[in-house]
């Protein structure tokens, strides 16, 4: 093995390295044949850990085509990988080549890599199904060794997972001895994540590196805190206080949860600090613009760069030596990972400056760096049974060789993912792709998959070709670019936002204030102004809500509090709010649950504060509702937060007389799944959540790139599939899904029930408030901000909070 | 007059009873409707996404109940009867014969952007490329841009569409849209697997929904 290994460590003396501990580990569990899962701090020296063993294999025993193939989650990073991969192979001059494949690389060279792989290939998810939609993959893919799944812990628990765990199930079938491994940042379920990507018939080695990092929290505060925290104050005004903290010589990243949050930001840092070289990175920015901003924080000729998720992974930003989070991550893992951005040295600390944008976000920051300090992390789970993501590998799969049903069953069912799949399930699938479900059958009319000789394959080239366009799983609403008159692109933008502006409109994009000229085929032309605007683009995407691991250490800091126990800058900065909450209302100790009820001139309200998450309380509240509803009949509107949920009722509800009577009840755990169906408009939240299932298994062609006509007679949106499918096909198994997606993934339901199993055994604490308490005050608004337009909601909080204090 | 039928008094039109996605004119006992899609489904098969083709059916007996109901001596059809050329297979050609064969009325098509596409078929009835004036009304497939001269003009291809949207709740649905100052009503698409667009109402903007044997009338916002 030594001997096998002497190229790679030849090429770490001349570089003046000493192999790491866990990279030898990683060599040597390699060359005796494991699959398995690294898992360190990125930064750290994981590609070569990954790479060098597979690589000096191929050295001591040359093979032919493409041996190693490396899946990374996004394009952008390709190109640093095949740099570092590229390095020694170049230095030493070992006999191997290596390239990129993804939607980025031109079509010449695609087309020869069609004919002829490299023997190491970085490639993404997406490319790699697109690889197998072609025919000949036995040849193509026969002499493969090793895959390796970089930053695994973000691609395993969405759809992309799956179709990587599917993608690599058609791999083993075609290449038994595959050995895999997968790149992780920490995790709270590493076993899982490991045995997931190296599928059921193999059992991983699991690889630890020793270097810890220290993560330091430190807290921007406000002088102080108004005694009302309404969502979305603080942030923005504490922007001095940003500046004066940061230093414009330093390279820094600002982190924001979404991207009109970071538009705003740069809006306001730009003004303060017009000299510092800063930028505004985030998903819907222009690719070339974005690497070019890339390039600039590697090269360290811009400073401060505002940023989303979108800057989360990946890439070694050496020179960045500062983070800030601009309101909360909501979850230790999203923190470490952007603490992680810089220090990029193994062993250094990461220091993070938490910017709150709500006063309970202090809290929130106490609960982090309580979490951090007892090393917890939260979990991340492969999805289940993701029916959609089968449908379009199958038609991946039938559009190249062909696929043998018993064969292809066996090989997915060592996936986690569907590992349960049932036959019937199987049979289902296979009768909706080749006759277009139970609804069409003996139909002949409908085209999609036919049986040829035992191997499915694909009826008309005009549906391979269609869905070589479609493959992915990443949904979204439709997109508007935004260019200049001159053509130049600037980036996208929902296309609901534009529905709303009009010619000469002015708003904020990509750190520009852009007039609105003119829209055509879905591109929208701006040109420079310099009228002012505070508009943003708003993009739609899911809320985030704290995680189950934040939530537990919110509720001990609030005990904590309570008893006097702890104490720190934030705390005290909050102290006012929590002591005018004491005051008013009541705070909850251990083992209470607070309910409050408040009447206004809208009617009758109650708050709960079981401080779950958003998630939760979404289900609690519609079970609460429903509950209600089964006692005394009205008509209620529910509102959540991550602390807890209000029921608005019509004038003089008995809330408090009917909990009291059927106290039990609330708490039960036994018809939760019928009664959460029965009590929030499922079939809404069903359709809604149909939209991206449809759009992964392809029953909603997205259209030619460029090109609006060709899809005009297939123009349908993902709401009119539904409806025939639900007319006719009740039990189709994308249906099925999209009810099972909503129940457990958007209302977490196994994490509801937990809580109400942990909520009836505590004092129930009822306060009857004269006006709104503090915790209940953002929930007021919150509940108004989904009925008001953003621009009098401003005032109406303003009036509301007026009225508030002159009481 | 029966319960689902309701009655409507437009500024310069005719009396109008709406229907379900469908409008009556007494007094020339016409019967109109639009954008019925027929084939629809068939294109979709095709193209390897299985929509039950139900839908055909259903619209034809949703067609056959308000004949059977209103009993109305001319039918018009405001275009876009048929989706493609594509979704002109026999079982969709035969299904539209055979209720023309039913049918106790004069049937006319104003041809439809659609239709140009698809039509290759004749069927046994009346087509007109051009609007078509029925005493106060004009009857065209896009909405007239020329003056109206007093008419209101009865037109289809918008497919349109409100939105009725709260806080927890929202639901899209097709209605009959009349723009007071250009003298329009916009009649929403018959067709069941038909989508929309949506539209707006507010000052000379009035939707009109008919559900579930209810008419719901809306001309400004929701007050808050």
């Amino acid at each position: 093995m030594a001997h096998t290994l002497s190229p790679v460590l030849t090429w770490f003396k001349h570089q003046k390295w000493q192999p790491l501990p866990f990279q030898k580990q990683t060599w040597d569990a390699y060359l005796t044949g494991n699959s398995g899962l690294i898992q360190v701090p990125t930064g750290s020296g994981k590609t070569y850990a990954a790479t060098m063993g597979p690589i000096a294999d191929m050295l001591a025993n040359p093979g032919k085509g493409l041996q190693l193939l490396y899946i990374t989650p996004l394009r952008a990073l390709s190109r640093d990988i095949e740099k570092s991969v590229q390095k020694p192979i170049v230095e030493m001059d070992w006999p191997l080549q290596v390239e990129s494949r993804t939607g980025d690389t031109k079509a010449s060279q695609k087309a020869r890599q069609k004919k002829k792989l490299p023997e190491i290939l970085i490639t993404t998810p997406e490319s790699l199904s697109v690889l197998l939609s072609y025919k000949g993959a036995h040849q193509r893919f026969g002499n493969l060794r090793t895959v390796i799944l970089d930053e695994w812990h973000e691609l395993m628990s969405s759809k992309r997972g799956t179709q990587t765990e599917l993608c690599l199930a058609q791999l083993r079938l075609i290449q038994p001895n595959l050995k895999t491994w997968a790149i992780s940042a920490t995790l709270g379920n590493l076993e899982e994540a490991a045995q997931t990507a190296v599928g059921l018939g193999a059992r991983p080695v699991i690889i630890q590196s020793d270097i810890k990092r220290d993560t330091h929290i430190q807290s921007i505060l406000p002088e102080s805190v108004d005694s009302f925290p309404w969502a979305g104050h603080l942030g923005l005004h504490l922007f001095q206080e940003l500046v004066d903290s940061l230093d414009a010589k330093k390279s820094t990243l600002i982190f924001t949860n979404t991207r009109s949050q970071a538009e705003r930001w740069f809006q306001a840092l730009s003004f303060a600090e017009p000299d510092c070289p800063m930028a505004l990175h985030h998903g819907s920015i222009n690719l070339t613009e974005r690497q070019a901003i890339e390039t600039g924080i590697k090269s360290g000729a811009l400073k401060w760069v505002i940023c989303t998720s979108s800057l989360d992974l990946g890439v070694d930003f050496h020179p960045v030596e500062r983070i800030v989070q601009i309101g909360s991550a909501k979850n230790l893992a999203r923190l470490l990972q952007r603490a992680g951005r810089s220090a990029h040295q193994p062993g250094g600390t990461s220091e993070v400056f938490f910017l709150p944008t709500n006063a309970l976000e202090l809290l929130e920051i106490a609960a982090f760096r309580q979490g951090l300090a007892q090393g917890d992390i939260e979990s991340r789970h492969p999805l289940r049974l993701p029916y959609d993501v089968l449908t379009q590998h199958l038609v991946t799969l039938a559009c190249g060789d062909g696929f043998a049903p018993e064969a292809t069953l066996a090989s997915i069912r060592q996936t986690v993912a569907f590992q349960d799949i049932s036959d019937a399930a199987f049979e289902w699938m296979l009768e909706f792709l080749e006759k277009g479900g139970r609804c069409l059958k003996a139909y002949p009319r409908y085209q999609k998959l036919v049986l040829d000789d035992g191997y499915y394959k694909v009826s008309t080239a005009q549906i391979s070709r269609m869905h070589r366009l479609s493959i992915g799983t990443i949904t979204g609403n439709q997109q508007v670019r935004v260019v200049y008159t001159n053509r130049r692109k600037l980036g996208t933008v929902d296309e609901g936002f534009v529905s709303r502006l009009k010619k000469g409109d002015v708003f904020f994009f990509a750190g520009r204030q852009l007039e609105f000229f003119q829209m055509k085929d879905m591109v929208l032309y701006v040109k420079n102004t310099r009228k002012k605007s505070t508009t943003v683009p708003v993009w739609t995407g899911g809320n985030l809500g704290i995680s189950d691991c934040l939530s537990h250490h919110l509720r001990e800091q609030i005990t904590q509090i309570k008893s006097g126990e702890t104490s720190s800058l934030e705390i005290e900065c909050i102290m006012p709010i929590l002591a005018a909450q004491d005051r008013i209302s009541h705070l909850p100790e251990q083992q209470e649950l607070l309910i409050e009820t408040w009447k206004s001139r809208e009617g009758q309200h109650l708050y709960v504060f079981p401080f779950e998450g958003r998630f939760v309380h979404e289900g609690l509240g519609f079970l609460w509702t429903y509950r209600f509803a089964q006692y005394k009949k009205a008509t209620f509107t529910v509102s959540v937060n991550d602390y807890g949920f209000e029921i608005l009722a019509p004038k003089d509800y008995p809330f408090e007389t009917v909990f009291q009577t059927h106290r039990p009840h609330f708490f039960e755990r036994e018809n939760i799944t019928d009664d959460i169906r029965a009590s929030l408009n499922i079939s809404e939240l069903t359709q809604r959540r149909f939209r991206s299932i449809a759009q992964v298994s392809n029953l909603v062609f997205q259209g030619y790139p460029s090109s609006r006509k060709t899809g005009s007679q297939l123009q349908v949106s993902a709401s009119l599939i539904y409806e025939v499918f639900s007319k006719y096909e009740t039990d189709n198994l994308l249906l099925l899904q999209a009810e099972r997606e909503v129940l457990e993934q958007q209302l977490e339901l196994d994490r509801l029930k937990t809580a109400l199993e942990r909520l009836q055994t505590f004092n129930v604490v009822w306060q009857t408030t004269k006006r709104p308490s503090p915790l209940a005050f953002p929930l007021l608004v919150e509940r108004l901000s989904g009925r008001l337009s953003n621009e009098s909601l401003l005032e109406r909080v303003k009036r509301l909070k007026q009225q508030l204090h002159n009481k | 007059m029966d319960s689902t039928t309701h009655r409507v008094d437009l500024l310069q039109g005719e009396e109008l009873l709406l229907l379900d996605r469908a409008a009556y004119v007494p007094a020339y006992s016409a019967l109109l409707l639009s954008d019925v899609h027929l084939g629809k489904a068939e294109t979709f098969q095709m193209a390897g996404i299985p929509v039950a083709q139900q839908v055909n059916e259903e619209t034809l007996a949703r067609l056959r109940s308000h004949c059977a109901q209103v009993q109305p001596q001319q039918i018009f059809v405001l275009g876009d009867l048929f989706h493609s050329r594509q979704g002109m297979v026999s079982e969709v050609e035969a299904a539209w014969s055979k209720f023309l064969e039913d049918a106790d009325a004069r049937v006319t098509l104003i041809v439809g952007n659609h239709d140009r596409a698809a039509l290759g078929p004749v069927f046994d009835m009346d087509y007109s490329t051009d609007p078509i004036p029925l005493g106060k009304l004009l009857l065209s497939h896009e909405p007239e841009t020329i003056d109206t001269q007093g008419h209101l003009n009865i037109c289809g291809h918008i497919h349109p569409v409100v939105q009725l949207k709260s806080a927890i709740d929202s639901l899209r649905l097709p209605c009959f849209y009349h723009e007071h100052p250009s003298q329009r009503l916009t009649l929403p698409s018959f067709g069941s697997f038909t989508g929309g667009h949506e539209v707006f109402v507010g000052k000379g903007k009035t939707a009109y929904i008919t559900l579930e044997g209810c008419l719901m009338v809306l001309d400004s916002p929701p007050e808050e």
